[in-house]
């Protein structure tokens, strides 16, 4: 019976990590749906998000949601400051390039994170909360539930802005047929720009999330780049949905990884599937052929 | 003091010496192969922790690694070579199949971390986080401290030399020439009858050779081996090399990570206080990031160009 209650616990952490890294992870695929390559400084704009907040609610002492707010706003702002003005330049060189733009890019952020931050760790030192229990088996903290449902909400917008607005029909369009999609006279300019947005503002409120439950440090988001990675290739580069099953199913089988191996080597299950998936089945365990 | 500045240059002059040996492998790899290789950390890590097994002294019973030779330094060194290229062969023959560079990239990164990985937990082998310490380095007892560190430069800069050489011969045999047609137009060589697949993997592990000897000459330079040595931001030292010096070109190569070393090191240098260190030496990722978006941006070919070989058409 203690196996049953140890299950049920990694299987709840699997869906918390599941959910921060589907908040993480939607950005990165749309990039690469959109733009066509490895965004490897994504991951920076968590870092960013998280500092940001930081700074508002620790150090200048605001109101916390206040401060998530604007942090992910100013994480938005810099995300598509980024993309316009360097990425989107360097289209006429190919993906590989933009890759080592984007390298390079993440060392920068970094570099002036830490740099203005220092390199101490540091937390948003929240009170912890009461845990959750199913059957007298002690779950989840309230807040890693609210995590979870902010992830939930955050899909089904994603998932109504996607089939019902305008912008997302289009950005569906351009997904599926680049060229086709100019042709019929969608504004590709006005999808990359929401791309830049959407995928920043997601970056940002997933790095205040991930602080929350972990604590802050420089290399919060470089960290989480490869797993990042891997649920996107778990649930099929270039496919949104696929990336957000990818994400939870991610989570599950890293926390549930660690009861059969030892904790240390739980990121090495995300660099695994990287491996197997690109080798074996690189269009994701719901891609065709 | 100006003695303080020429040793601190001596020291500068063989690290450099090091990461360009290891750069001159990565561009093989990269520069004349196209293989956009982001683990290539780990064939360093692997030379380095290769001839460090073989030339540390046993454990003794307090110790937790389990392993350790005592053999001759230069044993270490010869060692790597072989040690890098068959991880190189290994994990080149289900990954080199990727067409995809993008792919290719994911793949290789993931294992170079899992690498890493396993050096910190796998602690009977490596020692974990703890590393080796107080390595020996070559002919020390020969030298008063202060003249030893020329000596050492020089010793390193002669490998560079060697390591130059050998490589400016691969690239100008035959097999060399192969390897630029496969990136040029793969389908041409194949029509002529090229095995690209098996020319790819032997591109890949004589790069692997040369990055597992420069680490196990960085063991020599550190003295020190502890996994966090071997973080993926060294992949970045050769990527930035080769792209500052000039992708496909073997003196470029050796350019670039000269450039990176001098930069890195004068920021290190130049740091005028404790305090302000740590904050300093963050601003050197700072710096090298913004670096390699201007070369890519406005000098997208490097500092020095690929040569364009033209051959004599007359049959």
């Amino acid at each position: 019976m203690m196996n049953f209650s140890i299950l049920l616990q990694h299987i709840t952490y699997g869906i918390v990590t599941g959910s921060i890294l589907l908040l993480a992870t939607i950005g990165f695929s749309m990039t690469y749906t959109i733009k066509g390559f490895f965004n490897i400084a994504h991951a920076e704009l968590l870092t960013v998000g998280a500092y940001l907040t930081y700074l508002f609610y620790r150090i200048m002492g605001w109101n916390f949601i206040y401060s998530a707010i604007l942090a992910i706003v100013l994480t938005t702002m810099i995300g598509f400051l980024i993309g316009k003005t360097l990425y989107e330049p360097m289209e006429k060189y190919g993906s590989l390039i933009l890759v080592f733009t984007s390298i390079g890019v993440a060392f920068a952020m970094n570099g002036i994170t830490e740099f203005i931050a220092g390199p101490i760790i540091k937390s948003y030192r929240m009170l912890p909360t009461k845990a959750i229990r199913v059957a007298g088996i002690p779950l989840v903290g309230e807040r890693e539930v609210l995590i979870v449902v902010i992830a939930v909400l955050s899909s089904f917008f994603l998932h109504f802005l996607l089939t019902r607005t305008s912008i997302g029909k289009a950005f569906r369009a351009m997904a599926s047929n680049t060229n086709l999609a100019m042709i019929r006279g969608i504004n590709t300019t006005k999808i990359t720009n929401f791309v830049w947005i959407y995928a920043s503002a997601m970056a940002g409120l997933a790095g205040i999330l991930l602080a929350m439950v972990t604590s802050l440090s420089t290399d919060l988001g470089w960290r989480q780049i490869l797993i990042i990675l891997a649920a996107s290739i778990l649930g099929g580069l270039g496919s949104i949905y696929g990336a957000m099953i990818g994400t939870i199913l991610l989570g599950l089988v890293m926390d549930i990884g660690v009861i059969f191996l030892p904790t240390a080597y739980r990121p090495t299950i995300a660099f695994a599937v990287i491996i197997i998936m690109l080798i074996i089945k690189p269009n994701g365990i719901f891609g065709g052929k | 003091m100006s003695g303080n500045i020429l040793s601190f240059l001596a020291g500068t002059i063989a690290l450099a010496a090091i990461y360009a040996i290891y750069t001159l492998g990565f561009n093989l790899q990269f520069g004349y192969t196209d293989l956009a290789n982001m683990g290539y950390v780990a064939f360093f890590a692997i030379g380095a922790y290769v001839s460090i097994i073989l030339t540390y002294s046993p454990p003794g019973p307090m110790d937790a690694y389990r392993f350790g030779f005592n053999l001759p330094m230069w044993v270490g060194v010869i060692a790597a070579a072989p040690a890098a290229a068959l991880f190189a062969f290994l994990t080149g023959l289900p990954t080199l199949k990727i067409i995809k560079a993008d792919y290719f990239i994911a793949v290789t990164f993931a294992f170079a971390e899992i690498v890493r990985m396993v050096m910190q937990n796998e602690i009977w082998l490596t020692n974990g986080n703890f590393g080796f310490y107080g390595l020996s380095r070559p002919f020390k007892q020969f030298f008063s401290s202060y003249t030893y560190e020329f000596f050492f430069a020089s010793l390193m800069v002669g490998s560079l030399i060697i390591a130059y050489l050998i490589m400016r011969r691969i690239c100008n045999s035959p097999f060399g020439r192969m390897l630029k047609g496969i990136r040029e137009n793969d389908m041409a060589c194949q029509s002529l009858g090229k095995d690209i697949f098996r020319a790819k993997l032997k591109s890949y592990m004589i790069g692997a050779a040369f990055a597992g000897v420069a680490g196990s000459l960085y063991a020599l330079y550190t003295t020190v081996i502890v996994p966090e040595m071997f973080v993926p931001s060294v992949t970045f030292v050769a990527w930035w090399a080769v792209m500052m010096g000039g992708k496909g070109n073997n003196k470029g190569a050796i350019l670039g990570a000269f450039i990176f070393i001098f930069v890195d090191q004068l920021t290190i240098f130049t740091q005028a206080s404790a305090a302000y260190a740590t904050r300093l030496s963050s601003l050197r990722g700072f710096i090298m990031g913004v670096m390699l978006i201007l070369i890519l941006r406005f000098l997208p070919q490097g500092v020095l160009k690929e040569k364009k070989v033209v051959y004599d058409s007359k049959i």
